[in-house]
């Protein structure tokens, strides 16, 4: 048993000794290797973080606008109701007006017929108006 | 007259010794007979009422021309009012126009017999189509028909016509069709509905009594406003182009000349009428000249009241109707129908 003989003077067999250097070595090495993928990860935080910023600015930019299109929307709706209602009162008033020309075409006529009638009785020779007296 | 007696058919004409678009007793009495055959061979009772209006002074009455000419149908079928002169003037809003056709047509409409009746004009002869459908009776209460109007060409000899003639297409002048709410559409020419519901819409406008263009398409408007459905009867009637005729001469005539016949144009498809209970002259005292023969005496009782304003209203719109169109005011293309004769 040398091994267990040199362990006792607190030494151990040269093979021993380079295991450990390479198993020491290998770990300095993952070491390495697990900083880089540190670094790489908190790089990839800090994207996401700043696209996360920019994102909910661009959030809060898009509410502000489908607010202001909301109100857009309730003004236009009103207004599409106010101009459907002065297309009935553009309709009402258009079938009043026909109305009011078909009672001064009717009026006109009658001016026009009286004014006849009273030029032909106004143009009687009066000799015929006696006879009809006489009559 | 007994609901027996009563003939299932008037057809109301209206016309005077004028000679009205060349030949017009001529072309009165070949529509005359020819309809009257049609009829009579498929066994529809029907009178004709014919209505003179404003007759020509100095000249015979068309009633005893026809008469004389048709004695067979004269002494069976034709019932004649003759009209005063002095309503022409009397009644008249518009002096240039001398001839109130829808205020005549409603002189016969109010006086006629049968179930149903159709107001139409002196020159327009039936379709076989409608001679069968007058035929089979199923005409319903409370519809106003309508029969499209088929132009056959100016120039056509009339001598010897028959449906061979009427119904080949070659003869035929392009016209559009009549299409749904109104059909509207040289509409005097063919306007048939139950009697009672004619004198519960008291007739055709005599309200405005300046035009005689386009009463017929302000009768449908005020119809379907009231609520009578309007249809196609599904036949045509025929009518012969003649010089003098609206279609033929509405572009060629100056403006007076036009007025004279027709009158100005007017709000007919805006504007609608209620007309007073005595409309058709109903309280016009009366002469019978003989047993078929009616004078109406001048009375200014009877006339109605030259400017009657209250009496002018608009269409109640209808947008409920079974095919879903709006009628008042009708925005349909300009049609205003032509007057024939």
């Amino acid at each position: 048993m040398p091994g267990s003989w040199l362990q006792a003077f607190g030494l151990a067999r040269a093979s021993h000794l380079r295991s450990l250097a390479d198993q020491v070595e290998s770990a300095k090495a993952r070491t390495g290797d697990l900083k880089g993928q540190l670094e790489k990860a908190r790089g990839e935080v800090n994207h996401w973080k700043t696209r996360a910023e920019k994102t909910a600015t661009r959030l809060a930019a898009a509410e502000q606008e489908s607010e202001r299109w909301k109100g857009k929307h309730v003004g236009l709706r009103a207004k599409f109701e106010q101009l459907a209602t002065a297309e009935q009162h553009y309709t009402l008033a258009r079938e009043h007006m026909l109305c009011l020309e078909t009672k001064l075409d009717i009026v006109e006529g009658a001016i026009d017929a009286l004014d006849r009638r009273t030029r032909a009785v106004l143009s009687t020779p009066p000799a015929l108006e006696a006879s009809e007296h006489d009559d | 007259m007994t609901t027996e007696d009563r003939p299932a058919l008037s057809i109301v004409v209206t016309g005077r010794n004028d000679d009205y678009g060349r030949d017009f007793t001529a072309r009165f009495i070949r529509t005359l007979a020819f309809n009257h055959h049609a009829l009579t061979e498929r066994g529809v009772t029907h009178e004709v009422v014919l209505v003179e209006w404003n007759p020509v002074a100095g000249k015979p009455f068309l009633t005893d021309i026809i008469r004389d000419a048709l004695p067979h149908i004269a002494q069976t079928t034709l019932r004649s009012l003759i009209v005063d002169a002095a309503y022409q003037s009397a009644c008249t809003q518009n002096p240039k126009l001398n001839f109130l056709e829808y205020l005549a047509k409603n002189v016969g409409v109010r006086r006629s017999h049968g179930d149903f009746v159709l107001a139409t004009n002196t020159d327009i002869f039936f379709s076989r189509g409608l001679a069968q459908r007058l035929a089979r009776s199923d005409l319903k209460v409370g519809t106003v028909y309508r029969a499209k109007r088929v132009d056959v060409k100016l120039g056509v000899d009339e001598s010897r016509i028959g449906w061979d003639v009427l119904e080949e297409s070659s003869n035929h002048v392009p016209r559009g069709e009549i299409s749904p709410p109104l059909y509207q559409g040289a509409a005097g020419d063919f306007m048939l509905l139950d009697r009672e519901s004619f004198h519960a819409v008291k007739g055709f406008n005599e309200v405005y009594r300046l035009a005689r263009l386009a009463v017929d398409h302000n009768f449908l408007v005020k119809a379907y406003s009231h609520g009578l459905p309007i249809a196609d009867i599904g036949s045509p009637v025929y009518h012969v182009s003649h010089i003098g005729s609206y279609q033929l001469s509405k572009n060629s005539l100056s403006v007076g000349q036009a007025e004279a016949l027709w009158g100005a144009r007017w709000h007919n498809k805006e504007v609608i009428y209620d007309n007073p209970e005595t409309w058709g002259l109903s309280e016009a005292p009366v002469r019978q000249r003989d047993d078929r023969t009616t004078y109406l005496k001048f009375d200014w009782n009877a006339v109605p009241k030259l400017a009657d304003l209250r009496r002018v209203v608009l269409p109640i719109s209808r947008t409920a109707t079974p095919a879903g169109h709006r009628v008042a005011p009708p925005q349909t293309p300009s049609d205003t129908t032509p007057p024939s004769p």
